[in-house]
């Protein structure tokens, strides 16, 4: 299904209007051109779907998870508690979600990523191949869902501290899709290696004016570059470079319109509270403001879960942080009424081994769980089974082709659309041809 | 390692640390040394089998073993070839282990304090807590007993009747990167007046056991630093007095990269609790953590335990000249160590460091030489 906008998705809502042109006013960015470029492209989609992936960078412990096996000799010391689902147990570290599966959310425990190494996955497992440059899952998102004539960012990814996070490209897409990664400074390299206050990085850089440019002059400089690119663009309306190098000016110019979207201190203390001081936490809060304003493809890393040793201690620093900013998000997105639009998906690039070595760690394995909240689900639903130990999946596999055409379903994507690679002009489907989603839990 | 001339650690003192009092070198002529008696595996073929902690008891030459599936084990060490038996305590690890005269007390990471019968393994009775227990200890009278639990509090309870008496409550919740802290151990002074707890936070408290008030506070930052991996654990593993009282030992490591255990440093410091000073800090072993520290009968030579890391031994240290005595290699990651009282014997426990070979938990019993 190819998605098309319907003129009366973009209703210019009086909330929208203000929190869209907001710094244009206080600030002086934008003044004028900026409110008419908003005014023409619509703002915010009211329908719009949307996708917020949280990434747990490293390979988080589906064990310590979603998928516990207490008093197995792989359980590890967690106790499992019951949630709010019949007869399903998650880890004593997500007490706030045992409460919440039912509501927005469904489990698969059944992920086989295959490849049990720090690769990337937002490709779907498929490789680069010749010239073919493949897209991230976030790249191809952004291309469906996205308003072109929008001056939002269309892909956003937050990066962790030690900016390990897997970088996703748009691949044959064109860098216009790439997303815009807010990566932190990197934490000090010798002891007590400390994170000073700098290295958290909440919002991209280079979004104020250098101090001796006014507003006015920034404008005009725009203007006359827009009118001269214009002038060179005639003839050249199929050179994809040059549409490229435009739309990225535009990209930026609505970028800095829109650096109210990153600036978490609009936000009222009660909300920032809610979601913690964590980095983490932050980070959510801020990839709420971007989908709520219509950025149509939102990630956010947290790392770093490759737990060789110490697992138990990681897990148990790290987990309850997810358990409550994954909470905290999906009961936000409800009452802002935007879950039933927006999808929210956690996953990592492969799951930990059951066996604990001698170091109380857990290795690599391509075998984890996921989950799948709001837009498109059928809550509650928990999708495949792993044995007593957690060894091996003995129900329901699901591969990331069949995980990525389960998200873009959910978001009224139709997974085996075609796109055009640019370097050799073959069709390449969202997803394998032949692949099918978990239909088990879709709405 | 060799001996005969000093040893320097490479070592650059940054801005903010605490006292740079590290000294590196290596005492000469160590008269001190420890012998590997004997080493028992505690299962034929290879599994996830973990040995987390070991205690002697006090009137034979039995011993108990607390693993990470929940069963303790007893074992008589004087048999040339122990017989294992065991009983289901806990759900998960036994993460602690006391032995008195007619009970074994253990602690879990299911949340449970339990009582078992020495003679007929039959459970007296629980205290549930609401989070892991990480370490138990017994006063020097054997009349209470203290437990450190993952809720940050460290409560004291009547040996004989499991009867709560009071509640230690001083360490934060949260570490400095607001992320949930742990409460990793517990230790009676040997006067039993004091009781040390210490967190992951880098943080160790020093409370009167008789009145529950707080009278010391060492604040051991280093413990507890962020990674180059964003990793913030690591914390104080282990606390324990100085037999004179004195002093404060606290082990752990100084954080590295910890996912995989490398490029960290292990750590010991010790305090003169009451002036807050830091006396000794030995940075020196290698790549692990300290999981346990222990003074030998000699109370100038402390034993250091590396557990978790890529290099796997025991450290002596001689207190009197602030120096690392000796290195005795050990086939297994130390998790818990045990004395034996008046005896030179030391017991530790923990998986084999080369898990190629069948059965991964030993037990390893050690004879102390030269003291």
């Amino acid at each position: 299904m190819s998605r098309t906008h319907r003129p009366e998705e973009y209703v210019l809502s009086r909330r929208s209007f203000l929190s869209t042109t907001g710094l244009g006013f206080a600030g002086g960015l934008g003044g004028l051109s900026l409110l008419k470029s908003f005014a023409l492209a619509g703002a915010i989609p009211r329908e719009q779907k949307r996708v917020l992936v949280i990434f747990l960078n490293g390979g988080a412990s589906q064990l310590e998870t979603w998928d516990p096996k207490p008093g197995r000799p792989t359980g590890g010391p967690f106790l499992s508690i019951p949630t709010s689902v019949p007869g399903y147990r998650i880890s004593e570290l997500m007490p706030k979600m045992a409460l919440r599966i039912h509501k927005h959310t469904a489990v698969i425990r059944s992920l086989d990523t295959k490849n049990g190494d720090h690769v990337s996955v937002m490709e779907g497992g498929k490789p680069a191949s010749g010239v073919l440059r493949y897209p991230g899952l976030g790249a191809m998102v952004a291309h469906e869902l996205a308003n072109p004539d929008s001056q939002l960012p269309y892909h956003v990814m937050f990066s962790d501290y030690i900016g390990q996070s897997y970088y996703e490209t748009a691949g044959f897409l064109g860098s216009r899709w790439d997303p815009i990664n807010i990566k932190p400074g990197t934490v000090a390299a010798v002891p007590p290696f400390t994170i000073p206050h700098s290295a958290l990085k909440l919002a991209p850089d280079g979004l104020t004016l250098p101090h001796e440019l006014r507003d006015a002059e920034h404008f005009e400089r725009g203007e006359l570059r827009e009118l001269l690119s214009r002038q060179f663009a005639k003839g050249r309306e199929h050179d994809s470079t040059v549409s490229s190098f435009n739309s990225s000016y535009s990209r930026v110019r609505g970028l800095m319109g829109n650096a109210h979207l990153f600036d978490i201190e609009r936000e009222p203390q009660k909300v920032r509270d809610r979601y913690g001081p964590t980095s983490f936490g932050k980070q959510a809060l801020i990839a709420r403001r971007l989908i709520e304003a219509g950025v149509p493809y939102v990630r956010v890393n947290r790392g770093w879960w490759d737990t060789h040793g110490q697992n138990f201690e990681a897990h148990h620093e790290m987990v309850p942080e997810l358990d409550h900013v994954l909470s905290v998000l999906l009961d936000e997105l409800e009452e802002r009424d935007l879950l039933r639009n927006t999808l929210v998906v956690t996953f990592s690039e492969m799951g930990r081994t059951p066996h604990i070595n001698g170091n109380q760690g857990r290795d690599h394995f391509p075998r984890t769980s996921a989950t799948l909240s709001g837009c498109g689900i059928k809550p509650g639903v928990i999708h495949g089974a792993t044995d007593e130990n957690g060894n091996d999946i003995v129900e329901g596999r699901v591969s990331m082709q069949q995980f990525f055409a389960t998200i873009f379903k959910a978001v009224g994507i139709n997974h085996q659309k075609e796109n055009i690679s640019a370097a050799d002009g073959r069709p390449v489907p969202l997803t394998d041809y032949g692949t099918e989603p978990v239909k088990e839990v879709l709405a | 390692m060799s001996v005969g001339r000093p040893q320097y650690i490479a070592f650059s003192w940054q801005p903010g640390w605490t006292h740079p009092l590290t000294n590196f070198l290596m005492a000469e002529s160590p008269s001190i040394d420890m012998k590997l008696v004997r080493q028992v595996p505690f299962q034929k073929d290879k599994n996830a089998l973990d040995l987390l902690s070991v205690g002697r008891a006090p009137d034979s030459t039995l011993a108990y073993v607390g693993g990470n599936n929940g069963k303790i084990f007893e074992l008589d060490l004087a048999a040339s070839e122990p017989a294992l038996t065991s009983w289901d305590a806990h759900v998960s690890f036994v993460s602690s282990l006391i032995v008195t005269a007619g009970y074994v007390i253990s602690a879990g990471s299911d949340h449970q304090l339990a009582w078992w019968d020495r003679s007929t393994w039959k459970c007296l009775r629980r205290a549930e807590h609401s989070k892991w227990i990480r370490s138990i200890a017994i006063s020097p009278d054997g009349r209470t007993l203290a437990s450190a639990c993952d809720d940050m509090v460290c409560r004291l309870w009547e040996t004989e009747t499991g009867k709560p008496i009071r509640e230690f409550k001083g360490h934060a919740s949260l570490t400095p990167y607001n992320l949930i802290s742990k409460l990793y151990s517990c230790s009676f002074s040997r006067d039993g007046i004091h009781l040390a707890t210490a967190d992951q936070a880098g943080r160790a408290l020093v409370w009167e056991a008789a009145s529950g008030k707080q009278v010391g506070d060492i604040r051991a930052p280093l413990f507890y630093t962020h990674d180059t991996n964003g990793h913030t654990y690591g914390g104080i593993r282990t606390v324990i007095f100085s037999p004179d009282g004195k002093w404060l030992a606290l082990g752990g490591n100084l954080a590295g990269d910890t996912s995989n255990i490398g490029g960290s440093k292990s750590m010991i410091q010790i305090y003169d609790w009451r002036k807050g000073e830091l006396v000794h800090d030995f940075r020196v072993g290698g790549n692990f953590f300290y999981e346990r520290i222990h003074f030998l009968r000699d109370p100038k030579v402390l034993l250091g335990a590396a557990g978790a890391g890529s290099e796997h031994k025991l450290v002596l240290f001689d207190l009197e000249k602030g120096a690392m005595m000796k290195e005795v290699k050990s086939p297994i990651h130390v998790f818990d160590l045990c004395g034996s009282g008046t005896s030179d014997e030391v017991c530790t426990v923990g998986p084999l460091t080369d898990q190629r070979h069948a059965g991964r938990g030993h037990l390893v019993l050690w004879k102390i030489t030269g003291a």
